[in-house]
């Protein structure tokens, strides 16, 4: 006995799978937050990157700083010496040619004399004069 | 599905989660042991590897003068270390150093090969050093750090700065007194570090300097005083020397000096006796300039007056069985003038009047026997024995500065309470010290005590003002400025045998300036000097005088005197047609037995008859005023013929054209007129000769 198929068309382009919102909005959630998380451990290890970048270029700038103020300090140290009493009278003597002065050569001016007080500018009282351009108001 | 088919399923998920859960579990079994188990440990390892420990290096703070200007500093220099584990051929790394840091190679190479770990090198190089030993580049050595002590002013106040040893401790001077305020604090701090030792973080480190210390020294002051003590010692070729200017109305020291001096930098080099700060430290019998005491305390008690007649009994006394003996042949004086002729039988007389114990409360009040309280280590209380400890000859010896041990600062002390009307000032040398930020956290004020009456301590100004003008301390005599002060030349004791050296003496002088409102109170002291000048007036008032003209210029304090105007040399006649007859001169006056002035004032000013002093006089008691001649071109200065033989004395005279009377022979040992006075050209000056060194007076 011959069986008979019958071939049967069955059109299921109409069929829609039912969306499931509730799922979707699970996902999505889960996905920002996963997102959001991973964007937090980016940033983070980004800001320690940073840090530890910035964490280098203050150590260079404070060496070099260190390293200017150590020469300032030594430029402090031959500053002074050079301000050295002893050397500043031998320059004088020696290849200047001065000698220290002598009491005849110093005038003590009186300090309580009103001519030895620093002459100020004095605003001089005048009366305004008026010219064509003056607005007078009342 | 089959149930075959999920029952397959299920195994896999649950093979899954098992493997899951073992995975984990290991994990956290090993988090467990790497974080509970060896937290400590690993911690520590952690550390090591993320983090160096730095060491902060103290700075000790700056010293400054009162007007901020540098005198010692600090900066961070390079010591050199080496790992001796990393050295392979210690031979070749110290043959290679040895020339750059001038050491022993051998030693060197001793160091590198005696140590497996750390060893110092060479501490604190020099820049060029570092540098050198730098471009080797070689294995194994390390820079470190360390701070090291400056004194940019070199010798200038070494001895009151004092210095500092290999670690940055103080040894001397302000730098050992204030020690714990200057030194700053150690510390270290942390540093992150990354896998190839790079830093990246630290903790930042708090300061570390220490406080900033602010003197009463002026630099400028300080100088001159140096220059003019180490000239001193130059001409006189004395052992030491010591020389104080201090404000006698503060206590404030603008300048304290001592000789022969070192430098701080490498005071290794230097003989340690040079550290010494004798102002401070050494004690010295102080001869006449004690008499000060003597006077000041009769005088307070009402035992005496400046005008009081005392029979001097020429030159002689005798106390106890023993006859004390004056320098000089001295009859009546009066009591002004048993100061200002420095009469030892006079001040005998005095103390005899005071007695043992009214004269031991005044040198007490006056401050001998005790500290100053200056702020210098090492400070010593000097001598002073208790009456009950005296002996019958004692209040004599004391009487004139005898049996009784100063310190130049004592001295001066007692001097300035005179100067500042009888009130006593405590000496100090650190005007403040301030923190970093500048804040103060220590600052001096002066300290104030009544030892005599206003009305003594006037009545004693004048009395030194005479010491300068016609007394033992004319040398001292000021251009445009009122002087007063006391000489003082004591005899050493020979510590062998403790009895009086016939060939040392200590020579100072002591006094203040202007008189009536003293600037500044001086001393100078010079240790057994040389030669045949070695009395106060001869060798320290020249260096007093140098000393206070400089410095009051130096502070602007206006002359009240008129200046004096400099000699002028004048060719002299040829020594044939000099004439000896000092009555010959047709000058407008003359000084006959008495030395004119050494100078006159300058035609600008208007001369009051006040203003002129007599420069000395001739031995009798009375003080006569000295007409002055104005300088023209018919003067010559009397030259210094004192240690002088007879030949260079003449020939000395004869150059300048002037005639010479000889009394004695040997060498001359008084002259008369004083060296430097004004003459008319063809005068005579009298010269006492002696073989052996005597006082000589004429």
């Amino acid at each position: 006995m011959n069986d008979i198929f019958f071939l049967k068309q069955v059109d299921n382009s109409c069929i829609r799978k039912e969306i499931d919102h509730a799922w979707i909005a699970r996902f999505g959630t889960c996905l920002a937050l996963i997102s959001l998380f991973v964007g937090a451990l980016l940033a983070q290890e980004w800001e320690r990157v940073q840090i530890r970048e910035m964490g280098y270029q203050m150590e260079r700038v404070r060496a070099e700083c260190d390293e200017i103020q150590g020469q300032n300090h030594l430029l402090q140290v031959e500053r002074a010496s050079l301000r050295s009493p002893q050397r500043i009278d031998q320059i004088a003597r020696n290849d200047l040619g001065m000698t220290p002065t002598s009491a005849r050569q110093v005038m003590m001016l009186d300090a309580g004399s009103a001519a030895d007080q620093p002459v100020m500018a004095q605003a001089q009282a005048t009366p305004p004069v008026l010219t064509s351009k003056s607005h007078v108001s009342e | 599905m089959s149930s075959a088919l999920r029952k397959s399923a299920q195994n896999r998920i649950l093979i899954l989660s098992l493997s899951l859960f073992f995975w984990m579990a290991v994990i956290v079994i090993r988090l467990v042991v790497l974080q509970v188990l060896q937290h400590a440990e690993l911690l520590d390892r952690a550390l090591r590897q993320q983090q160096q420990i730095v060491n902060i290096v103290p700075h000790r703070g700056g010293i400054f003068d009162r007007n901020n200007n540098d005198l010692a500093m600090s900066v961070d220099v390079d010591s050199l270390a080496a790992w001796g584990s990393q050295i392979k051929n210690p031979a070749a790394v110290s043959q290679a150093l040895a020339p750059i840091l001038k050491m022993d190679s051998r030693e060197i190479e001793s160091r590198l090969a005696s140590a497996r770990g750390f060893v110092w090198i060479k501490r604190k190089l020099d820049q060029p050093e570092a540098e050198a030993v730098r471009a080797l580049n070689l294995k194994g050595l390390e820079f470190i750090k360390e701070s090291r002590r400056y004194y940019p002013k070199r010798e200038l106040a070494a001895q009151v700065l004092g210095y500092v040893g290999m670690d940055n401790e103080g040894l001397g001077g302000v730098e050992y007194f204030y020690d714990n305020k200057i030194k700053g604090s150690p510390g270290h701090y942390f540093v992150q570090v990354d896998a190839h030792r790079h830093r990246y973080a630290r903790q930042e480190p708090g300061r570390s300097t220490g406080d900033e210390t602010v003197l009463t020294l002026d630099e400028r002051i300080q100088y001159i005083t140096e220059n003019a003590l180490k000239e001193a010692m130059e001409k006189t070729q004395a052992e030491a020397g010591t020389a104080i200017v201090m404000n006698p109305h503060t206590g404030e020291i603008l300048a304290l000096a001592n000789a022969p001096d070192f430098n701080p930098n490498s005071y290794k080099l230097f003989d340690p006796d040079s550290w010494k700060d004798r102002a401070v430290q050494s004690i010295y019998e102080p001869g006449s300039t004690f008499k000060i005491i003597t006077v000041a305390a009769a005088l307070e008690e009402g035992l005496t007056n400046p005008d009081e007649v005392v029979d001097c009994q020429m030159g002689s006394i005798v106390l106890a069985g023993h006859t004390i003996h004056d320098h000089e042949r001295l009859g009546m004086l009066t009591v002004s003038q048993i100061i200002s002729k420095s009469s030892d039988v006079g001040a005998i007389k005095l103390g005899l009047r005071l007695g043992d114990d009214r004269f031991y409360k005044y040198i007490r009040a006056f401050g001998f026997g005790s500290l100053t309280g200056i702020d210098l280590p090492g400070e010593v209380r000097g001598i002073a024995r208790d009456p009950s400890q005296w002996s019958k000859i004692s209040i004599g010896a004391l009487s004139m500065g005898q049996e009784v041990g100063v310190t130049p600062i004592q001295i001066l002390r007692a001097v300035a309470t005179i100067a500042n009307d009888g009130v006593a000032v405590r000496p100090f040398i650190t005007r403040e010290i301030r923190d970093f930020n500048g804040h103060v956290v220590v600052a001096n004020a002066p300290q104030f005590k009544r030892v005599v009456s206003a009305r003594t301590a006037v009545s004693m100004k004048k009395m030194l003002e005479g010491v300068v003008l016609y007394g033992t301390g004319r040398n001292a005599k000021l251009d445009g400025y009122t002087a007063a002060g006391k000489t003082g030349t004591a005899q050493k004791t020979d510590p062998q045998t403790g009895r009086y050296y016939h060939d040392k003496y200590v020579a100072s002088f002591v006094g203040f300036t202007p008189v009536n409102n003293p600037e500044i109170a001086l001393m100078v002291v010079l240790d057994s000097p040389k030669g045949y000048l070695h009395q106060g007036g001869q060798v320290a008032a020249p260096a007093w005088k140098l000393i206070a003209e400089q410095t009051l210029r130096y502070l602007n304090v206006p002359p009240e005197l008129p200046l004096m105007e400099v000699a002028k040399k004048v060719k002299a006649p040829a020594p044939e047609d000099t004439v000896s007859d000092f009555e010959s001169n047709d000058l407008s006056a003359q000084s006959g037995g008495q030395d004119v002035l050494l100078a006159v004032p300058a035609p600008d000013f208007h001369v009051q008859p006040a203003a002129h002093y007599p420069a000395s006089n001739s031995g009798d008691t009375r003080v006569e005023d000295v007409k002055t001649f104005q300088a023209t071109a018919n003067t010559v200065t009397v030259p210094s013929l004192i240690g002088k033989s007879l030949r260079e004395a003449a020939v000395e005279c004869r150059e300048v054209g002037i005639a010479l009377e000889v009394e004695g022979s040997g060498f001359v040992v008084a002259q008369n007129p004083s060296p430097g006075a004004l003459v008319p050209p063809q005068s005579k000056v009298m010269a006492k000769f002696a073989r052996h060194y005597e006082k000589g007076t004429l």
